[in-house]
């Protein structure tokens, strides 16, 4: 398996310049926003690495000589889960690097550091976004299921916004319960009840996954 | 004599296509020749072997094991060819290298770097820099480097010019030097077969023609021609196929001692090709 994330690795190598100068960018757009501007320029880096994961393999079929080669399908399901985490890990250290340069530079105006929230929302969003277009990439592939994909990343990608937005600007009971709810999230067992749930949204839909991929031919 | 790969009465119907029960065997150090028309099956029933897609029915045994449950078992003494490059053209040889390399327990790296230095492949280029025949080389030189004991080409040499044609059927011939060895070579280039094919299994519109060596092939059919007035009903009953115009016929027979000796003494008979069987067998009903 470790080989299937290498070769992810490997297949974006010729953007890593785009990958590693991206934070900047992301502190310089989203530093205004409402949400964490790590999280979003996170995500956003999470999206990139695995549409270029997928989009390599569509474009050079070469599902077809993976399959053909001694693994598991369900191996390689399972190697796109563990690229998906290893793109979430990446994304939060550049991200973390760029906002450290940042802030002892004291350009773009950071209030503050990465916290432990930020890896635990980043987790969520990334869980919540591969849980939802791993399993169609696997089963319809990229060029079918990228219109789809795109609304998934975009919807999942303002959430955060527009939630921070309502609980600053609205006073309604439900955003009221909802603000409980994320100081609930901001305490360690909230963050641990996140990890846990983040987690079991990845295994179930890697099991989905895994069917969809055993019964896909090529 | 081992069985290396045993198919029995496989059975798939895909994209209105049907696949109709074929079986076939391929012993332990031999080349077979899988030939048939375009989209007569020789490619979903490699697609079949190699677990590509799913059957509706049958049996696929390599190495006698069963194709679905010892799958990567299998596969690690499998080396393949397709028809078409499917290795990500913007990476380099090197570095699919080093992704392909832990795949194998077996693999060899000093054997596929001699095999990049006798393909005169630089492993600094990337696949979308190599011409067709050296990509096919490439694919060559992976199936190549694992100790592989079946080696299933798809179509390999199609689009090739004969110089690389010629080259990769020398290095075909090599391979079955070592007797463990067999190969699955599908291709419509009958010629290539000719040289280097120990049996030939010929498909047709889903269905197996004949699976039988090559040697007996040639031997037995013959392409018989003559006057239009030679061609009685016995001869239409016993040819495979035959095709006549307002003074000629000719056709395809596999036991020419079943034509009357008078009449066999006015016919000309020709060796057939593997090509000439091909195309007579191919064209379906006996045309009248």
């Amino acid at each position: 398996m470790l080989s299937l994330c290498i070769r992810d690795m490997l297949l974006i190598k010729n953007h890593w310049k785009l990958i590693l100068g991206y934070p900047i960018f992301a502190l310089l757009v989203f530093s205004k926003l409402n949400a964490s501007p790590y999280v979003i320029g996170a995500f956003m880096i999470v999206y990139l690495m695995n549409q270029y994961y997928f989009y390599y393999d569509e474009k050079n079929k070469s599902e077809k000589i993976f399959v053909s080669f001694p693994f598991r399908r369900k191996t390689i399901v399972q190697s796109r889960y563990l690229s998906l985490i290893i793109s979430c890990l990446v994304a939060f250290i550049l991200m973390a690097i760029a906002g450290l340069i940042a802030i002892n530079f004291d350009v773009f105006q950071l209030q503050r550091w990465v916290k432990a929230i930020d890896m635990v929302q980043l987790l969520l969003m990334t869980a919540i976004f591969g849980g939802l277009s791993l399993p169609l990439y696997l089963r319809f592939g990229y060029s079918k299921m990228r219109a789809i994909n795109i609304i998934i990343f975009f919807i999942i990608f303002f959430i955060p916004s527009i939630i921070n937005g309502l609980i600053n600007e609205v006073s309604h009971p439900i955003i009221e319960t909802l603000k409980n709810i994320l100081i609930k999230v901001s305490s360690y067992n909230g963050m641990f009840m996140s990890v846990l749930f983040s987690i079991c949204i990845l295994l179930v839909s890697m099991l989905i996954a895994s069917s969809f991929y055993e019964r896909r031919e090529f | 004599m081992s069985k290396i790969l045993e198919i029995s009465n496989l059975r798939k119907e895909y994209n209105k296509f049907l696949l109709k029960d074929i079986s076939f065997s391929l012993e332990r150090g031999y080349i077979m020749g899988f030939i048939g028309p375009n989209g007569a099956g020789k490619s979903t029933t490699i697609k079949l072997i190699m677990n590509l897609i799913n059957k509706d029915s049958g049996k696929i045994k390599i190495f006698d094991m069963d194709n679905e449950k010892y799958d990567t078992d299998i596969k690690q003494k499998i080396g393949f060819v397709y028809d078409e490059n499917y290795f990500y053209v913007d990476l380099s040889i090197k570095t699919l290298h080093r992704i392909i390399a832990p795949v194998y327990k077996k693999w060899d790296s000093k054997k596929f770097n001699n095999y990049l230095s006798d393909f005169d492949l630089d492993p600094n280029k990337k696949i979308k820099q190599l011409s067709k025949g050296m990509k096919m080389k490439f694919s060559l030189a992976v199936a190549l480097s694992h100790d592989a004991e079946l080696i299933i080409m798809d179509e390999p040499t199609s689009g090739l010019d004969p110089v690389f044609r010629s080259e990769i059927l020398e290095i075909l011939s090599d391979i079955i030097q070592d007797e463990r060895k067999s190969v699955l070579f599908s291709t419509h280039i009958t010629s290539d077969l000719e040289r280097i094919a120990d049996y030939i299994t010929f498909i047709n519109d889903g269905e197996i023609v004949l699976s039988c060596p090559k040697y007996d092939i040639l031997e037995n059919y013959k392409i018989v021609k003559g006057k239009k007035s030679l061609l009685d009903n016995n001869i239409k009953r016993i040819a495979e196929n035959y095709r006549e115009n307002s003074f000629n016929f000719e056709a395809l027979v596999s036991n020419i001692n079943k034509i009357d000796k008078a009449v066999r003494d006015e016919l000309t008979i020709e060796k057939p090709t593997l090509d000439d069987i091909m195309i007579f067998t191919a064209r379906g009903e006996k045309s009248a």
